[in-house]
């Protein structure tokens, strides 16, 4: 079996974002790996160790810079790496994005594809399924359990009105939700044997996409703004000399002046 | 003139309350255009019935002995009835997520998520980073555009019209990648984050998974639903589908109180829209209580169970 598996770097959540000329600036942010991405690389890594004969690839849209985290993901157990990496994807739509990764993934032949359920930036929600689409393969969303037979799955997913299970045919996408599995931590094993592991990067011309496809131009939809989201005034203590007077106080405020009760 | 479809959702043979919501961000978005509507499902073509309320008469309908759900079949059936529209509109839910982004795919169309307002322009408001910043977007290109729409945040449009509707049945594709074999109905009583007038949350002061319990309790007793931090997610003591703020549920109830939270900001990020925030907590110089509207000092054991039975005793004075 063979699992790619999607992952992105997003502003590492302890972040806070400032804003320069109406728009988020992240000049000074560390950047992660998408935290819903780590429990994809999970349950590949997983499935390879239960799985005997499995091979993982992980492939990313980055930059120059994006090898530090990469390099990190393969000292997780990923077996090898596919970096796109290309000037004209500045500031590119999901969609667009998922043009690049179903150019470099069609090629691997995988039956597992994972990637996270949305990136924790813009919060999209849609590359992981875009790709699918792409590939004209099944997809589950947001997937909380998944299980793999012989060019089949079945999934559990967080649904509108309860638990989903759907069921289907390899190959497929799946978005990981938190929940999962429980992501390991790099070890020194892991780091010395990422060192070894192989990283082929692509441009878009070798991937034989035309530059003019991606970018903000061929995004179709532009920022106009970004604002820091209204501070709350708060902090009002609630006084009382017991709880239940400390209570008494907030029920009378919550009814009478927030009038939510 | 512009062209707007809505996507709603039905349980029950009914046709959902979102769908107010989504012909109200349709309104926003032009208050001129034309408006249909759309419904995927067994079932669909009766509960269609129910945009005639909502003055919308012409309605495309998947139904028959389908799987009840299958993002690859619904989209192959939805997405050839799509041109000509300028907008589709969904519920930023599961369903209209997925379904959504699966069309966006199909028919190349320009996908914005999780929209929280609509503007003159029309500009497209969206909270990014969890809610860290707040954006301004606009299309920037002719063609299909598919918007989904933050559940609670648009004023349901009213339901005092009436059409007569008309259903365009949509044909099944053939075969299914994926279907949906079995919905576990949520346990009694649950409320859902996303949906809660009231949610009570529980964070690292709760001490551990039974210091839930007075929470759980409140929940049950009151109409609330149960929140987390992400610090008792991890440390295991109540599960993810809990979990606010980032990397969690973003929420925007009436009331949220928060028991026990610090108020890291990936929590703050995920709960500063709620109307009224209330925050108790040993620690009054916790981030949390620098920004709620109320602010309560001491022991969550008593102030909650108090709480409750306060609440309790004025809901049956009426």
């Amino acid at each position: 079996m063979k699992i790619a598996v999607i992952v992105k770097e997003v502003p590492d959540t302890e972040a806070v974002i400032s804003l320069k000329d109406g728009k988020p600036d992240l000049s000074g942010v560390k950047w992660i790996v998408n935290p819903y991405d780590e429990y994809a690389v999970e349950e590949a890594v997983r499935t390879a160790e239960n799985k005997p004969g499995t091979s993982t690839v992980a492939v990313m849209v980055g930059n120059a810079n994006s090898r530090t985290n990469l390099i990190d993901v393969l000292a997780l157990g990923i077996d090898e790496a596919v970096l796109i990496a290309d000037p004209a994807l500045e500031g590119s739509s999901p969609l667009a994005i998922a043009k690049a990764l179903a150019a470099a993934v069609k090629p691997l032949g995988a039956d597992v594809i994972l990637a996270g359920r949305q990136g924790v930036d813009y919060d999209w929600g849609i590359t992981g399924i875009a790709l699918a689409q792409l590939l004209d393969i099944a997809h589950v969303g947001i997937v909380s359990k998944l299980e793999l037979g012989e060019g089949s799955f079945r999934a559990e997913s967080e649904g509108d009105e309860g638990k989903l299970v759907t069921e289907g045919a390899l190959p497929a996408v799946f978005t990981t939700d938190k929940g999962i599995n429980e992501p390991r931590y790099k070890n020194l094993k892991g780091i010395m044997a990422a060192k070894k592991k192989t990283i082929t990067e692509h441009s878009l011309s070798s991937l034989g996409l035309s530059a003019g496809d991606f970018g903000v131009a061929a995004a179709g939809v532009e920022l106009v703004g970004a604002a820091e989201p209204p501070k709350r005034q708060g902090g009002r203590i609630i006084e009382g000399d017991t709880a239940e007077a400390k209570v008494a106080n907030l029920v009378k405020l919550l009814r009478e002046e927030a009038k939510v009760l | 003139m512009t062209k707007i479809l809505i996507v709603g959702e039905f349980s029950n043979g009914k046709l959902k309350g979102s769908a107010a919501e989504l012909l109200a961000a349709a309104r926003a978005i032009d208050p001129a255009a034309e408006i249909h509507g759309a419904l995927l499902g067994a079932g669909s073509g009766a509960a269609a019935q129910g945009f005639a309320a909502y003055g919308v008469a012409t309605v495309h309908a998947l139904d028959g002995s389908l799987p009840s759900y299958s993002s690859d079949g619904f989209a192959a059936a939805l997405a050839p009835a799509l041109a000509g529209y300028d907008y589709v509109l969904l519920q930023q839910s599961f369903f209209g997520r997925d379904l959504g982004a699966r069309l966006a795919a199909a028919t190349g169309a320009a996908w914005l998520s999780d929209v929280t307002a609509v503007e003159a322009g029309p500009v497209f408001v969206k909270p990014l980073y969890a809610g860290k910043v707040i954006s301004r977007m606009r299309f920037s290109a002719a063609g299909l555009k598919i918007v989904t729409v933050r559940p609670k945040v648009f004023m349901p449009a009213s339901a005092d019209a009436s059409a007569s509707v008309s259903v365009n049945s949509l044909a099944e594709s053939q075969g299914y990648k994926s279907k949906v074999t079995s919905v576990e109905a949520k346990a009694e009583g649950q409320i859902d984050l996303k949906e809660a007038d009231i949610i009570i949350s529980g964070g690292r002061g709760v001490g551990g998974p039974e210091g839930f319990a007075p929470l759980r309790d409140f929940a049950g007793a009151v109409g609330a639903a149960l929140g987390a931090s992400r610090a008792a997610v991890d440390s295991g003591w109540i599960g993810h589908s809990h979990q606010v703020g980032q990397t969690g549920k973003t929420v925007n109830p009436k009331l949220y109180i928060a028991c026990g939270i610090s108020g890291a900001i990936q929590h703050l990020a995920g709960m500063q829209t709620s109307g009224v925030i209330v925050a108790i907590n040993n620690n009054e110089n916790a981030p949390l209580m620098k920004i709620a509207d109320y602010a309560l000092v001491g022991d969550l054991f008593q102030i909650v169970p108090e709480l409750q039975k306060q609440i309790l005793a004025l809901r049956a004075q009426g």
